[in-house]
């Protein structure tokens, strides 16, 4: 009998490997430290310069070298994110000097929470049941705005991870609608417009349920009513979904945002 | 003085543009060690790793500064791990429980094979964790696993093939082999 462990652990790594960072992430992170647009690009540039000459060297030389496992561990699209940053920032000048100290992480700019989506089901405890095949991670090739969900005391609200780079599948059309409206409320709370993320939501809510997004979609719903100064209403489906779900993706979250705390500072070596 | 306060400013910029350009291209490397880390917010962990990076860019050595942040990637995990401990001893928190795994579905696979791996890392060490991650997923040669973990090349041939015992043991558990057929 062939024994198929090595794929199944390969499926897994492979799966790991082509993790990325959602869209942004990057220049959230410049954004938040408060390295200047000019510094982001002229980084950018050092930085893209350092991939070409690995990539020339790993022409050259052996396929595995350090050179192509550090483009993969990169990816590309380094470029065009620091023209996001620019964007972004605006006429930051050169040299403005940097936020030294950190304050509470993500206070800055909410950082977005990675996604571990939930699945359509959750009922079985099957295993994933189609072979993954190697795709190139999601690159940043470019770079989305800032968005301005914050919560009252700074609490980050999650956004939506990177778009797929896979190709459609039956399901997609699906997802697709679920994304696009948690997608909508996302971009309509960061524009203040929360009664229309709330619709989007409600939508979301009535077409889908607690769906793939459903965690996303609670916790964007509660931080929304707290926008409008709907206390009551956000305690009530941030309490229902606390008690469904203590340990959802948005659990923590959640609790921060009807706690209006800022979120837990990690403690860091120094 | 002038002078001073000009070379001051020109090292502050030079130090923000070197830190702009670890974030280039280091960010979703570190991202990536934070999630299996299981890091609770790895955007955030990640930002903060590059925080520590930049306060001490001073005693990061050219050439090194993979080797650099992955150092301090694994002792910000690790203050995580430190902290959640804290929070669960006095209620504040309750235990991790990681989530079922959902149904398969083309579209979600990856994330679903993530998960898996997840839940399979959480059962490992600290240390078996992070012995495997750098070198089963980031495939980290283990001489670079001993120069960022700090410790002996021995100790890391030690704990990775320990690690790749008990992951094979979790994967079995999770994920029993078809016999055959892939699954």
């Amino acid at each position: 009998m062939k024994d198929d462990t090595p794929e199944r652990k390969e499926r897994l790594l492979v799966a790991a490997r082509n993790d990325a960072p959602p869209q942004g992430a990057r220049d959230r992170a410049l954004l938040a430290m408060g390295v200047a647009a000019s510094a982001s690009l002229a980084g950018a540039e050092a930085a893209a310069a350092k991939l070409k000459t690995a990539a020339l060297k790993s022409t050259a030389a052996a396929p595995a070298s350090g050179a192509s496992l550090l483009l993969k561990a990169v990816g590309l699209g380094t470029v065009a994110g620091a023209l996001g940053m620019a964007t972004i920032l605006g006429l930051k000048g050169q040299g403005t000097p940097p936020a030294r100290e950190r304050e509470a992480p993500g206070s800055v700019v909410p950082s977005a929470t990675p996604v571990q989506r939930p699945a359509a089901s959750r009922e079985a405890a099957s295993i994933p049941s189609v072979i993954v095949s190697p795709t190139p991670a999601t690159s940043h090739t470019a770079a989305m705005p800032a968005s301005a969900l914050s919560a009252p005391g700074g609490t980050p609200v999650p956004t939506l991870a990177e778009p797929s780079s896979r190709p459609p599948s039956a399901a997609a059309p699906a997802i697709e609608a679920e994304r696009a409206l948690i997608e909508t409320a996302r971009q309509s709370l960061a524009a203040g417009r929360a009664s229309t993320a709330i619709k989007a939501l409600n939508e979301y809510e009535a077409r889908f349920g607690f769906g793939v997004l459903g965690h996303e979609q609670v916790a964007l719903k509660v931080k929304a009513l707290l926008t409008l100064g709907r206390r009551s209403e956000a305690a009530v489906v941030g309490e229902h979904y606390l008690a469904e779900r203590p340990n959802g993706t948005q659990a923590a979250t959640v609790r921060r945002l009807l706690a209006g705390a800022a979120p837990t500072p990690s403690s860091a070596p120094e | 003085m002038i002078k001073m306060a000009e070379g001051d400013h020109r090292a502050g910029v030079q130090a923000e543009i070197r830190v702009a350009e670890l974030v280039h291209l280091h960010f979703d490397f570190i991202w990536r060690l934070m999630r299996r880390f299981g890091a609770t917010d790895a955007e955030d962990a990640t930002q903060h790793v590059f925080m520590i990076a930049w306060k001490k860019l001073d005693q990061m050595q050219l050439g090194k500064e993979r080797a650099f942040l992955v150092g301090i990637a694994v002792r910000v995990a690790a203050d995580q791990r430190k902290a959640r401990s804290r929070r669960r001893e006095s209620n504040e928190e309750p235990p991790d429980v990681v989530a079922p795994i959902p149904d398969a579905s083309e579209l979600l696979e990856q994330r679903q094979a993530r998960e898996l791996l997840d839940r399979i890392l959480a059962e490992l060490t600290p240390d078996l964790r992070e012995a495997f991650v750098l070198a089963e997923i980031e495939e980290l040669t283990a001489r670079e696993i001993a120069e960022v973990l700090g410790v002996p090349a021995g100790t890391v041939a030690s704990r990775l093939r320990r690690a790749r015992e008990a992951f094979q043991l979790a994967l079995d558990r999770h994920w029993p082999a078809t016999k055959g057929q892939a699954p």
